[in-house]
């Protein structure tokens, strides 16, 4: 891990490189590929990025245990994108249990995505068949004693107050 | 406790090597901490992108990607400086030294200018998520979502920005005053890795914001 006192003309090298990756990205961006738009814009960034970890961060000198570190916190940064999205992308594999239905079901599709898949089903019985009571009411499953805001159901709703 | 200047090594190291190599990996202790906050963001942006693809890419339109490349191309340029100021310090060349610090300053002042033009615009056309947000279109709520991320993330980029370009402040004084003279710049060596990991952030954050759905 010797301070390294590198070729300059490494570093020029490098940012030449950066600049006509960054010029190639820009450029891809604007033509037509479909569904390999996202991850040809992704392996250009890491590329670029690789470049600036090696080139002028020189991770290389830095010795196995400064690898081992930013190896690490490599494989958690993965692990928390990865396993987020395998959730996300999943959750509709399985039925919904019996008695419960989905929130992209029964609300509006203004609803943002975040909200919660599952929601207890109230119109197959107990007191609330008859009156369904208001959006936040069905989606928390239960019936408020004052009436609810609804005013703060949605963003939108936020916004045109505004 | 003047570690840069090479006269003394604190007692609990061995030698002024493994003082550096110490500095060394706790700022990359902490770089892999900036990972993890940054991921959680890139993490959420994953999510509703995946979620809303044609809001998203729709709302990207939005952004001037001419302004966003300058910044990509003068963030590149300003690591470059940076590197070229780390290896100034390591061979004791003051006046490089402070030149190259003093031009990476200069550049990343530029980006934050130009970051404040881009913000200004996004005002101007309503596009502020909670403040002024009054986008006409389909998916009005995925594109205000896009922009809080885009206002979420950026913001903090920039504020790593402000961070680094004040520590690069006091490192430029300190050159001037000859701190870095004997050659043992590890305290620019570090600032360096901060400053290259900030623009390794807006590498991704580039693409992701700004060139999401150019060609529809």
């Amino acid at each position: 891990m010797n301070a390294h006192v590198g070729e300059s003309r490494n570093y020029y090298v490098a940012f030449a490189a950066l600049m006509a990756l960054t010029a190639t990205t820009v450029f891809v961006a604007y033509v037509d590929l479909g569904m390999a738009s996202l991850p040809l814009a992704l392996a250009i960034a890491t590329a670029k990025a690789t470049i600036v970890v090696v080139y002028f961060m020189h991770v290389r000198q830095g010795g196995p245990l400064i690898a081992l570190f930013w190896l690490v916190g490599l494989a958690w940064a993965l692990l928390l994108i990865s396993l987020t999205l395998m959730d996300v992308a999943s959750r509709d594999w399985l039925p919904a249990p019996k008695g419960w239905t989905r929130q992209h079901e029964t609300a509006p599709r203004t609803a943002p995505a975040y909200a919660p898949h599952t929601t207890i089903e109230t119109t197959g019985g107990g007191p609330f068949n008859v009156d369904e009571g208001t959006e936040m009411e069905r989606n928390l499953g239960f019936r408020e004693t004052t009436p609810p805001v609804r005013e703060h159901t949605s963003t939108s709703s936020i916004r045109s107050q505004s | 406790m003047r570690t840069d200047s090479g006269t003394t090594t604190p007692s609990h190291f061995v030698d002024r090597e493994q003082q550096h190599d110490a500095a060394v990996l706790g700022m990359w202790v902490f770089l892999v901490t900036e990972v993890m906050l940054f991921g959680g963001l890139f993490t959420g942006y994953a999510v509703y992108r995946a979620a809303q693809p044609a809001a998203f890419a729709a709302a990207s339109g939005g952004l001037d990607v001419t302004l966003g490349a300058i910044n990509t191309c003068i963030l590149i340029s300003s690591s470059l400086s940076m590197a070229l100021a780390a290896r100034s310090a390591r061979l004791g060349g003051i006046a490089a030294l402070v030149r190259f610090l003093l031009v990476t300053m200069a550049l990343g002042i530029t980006f934050l200018a130009i970051k404040v033009i881009e913000y200004e615009h996004k005002w101007a056309q309503g596009l502020v998520p909670g403040l002024n947000f009054d986008f006409t279109g389909a998916h009005a709520d995925a594109a205000e979502l896009f922009y809080s991320f885009y206002f979420a993330m950026t913001g903090i980029h920039a504020l790593h920005m402000i961070g680094g370009i004040g520590v690069l402040g006091v490192l430029t004084v300190f050159a001037a005053r000859g701190r870095y003279a004997r050659g043992d710049g590890t305290a620019i060596e570090l600032a360096g890795l901060y400053w290259h990991f900030v623009d390794v952030v807006w590498i991704f954050l580039f693409p992701l914001l700004y060139l999401m759905g150019r060609h529809q």
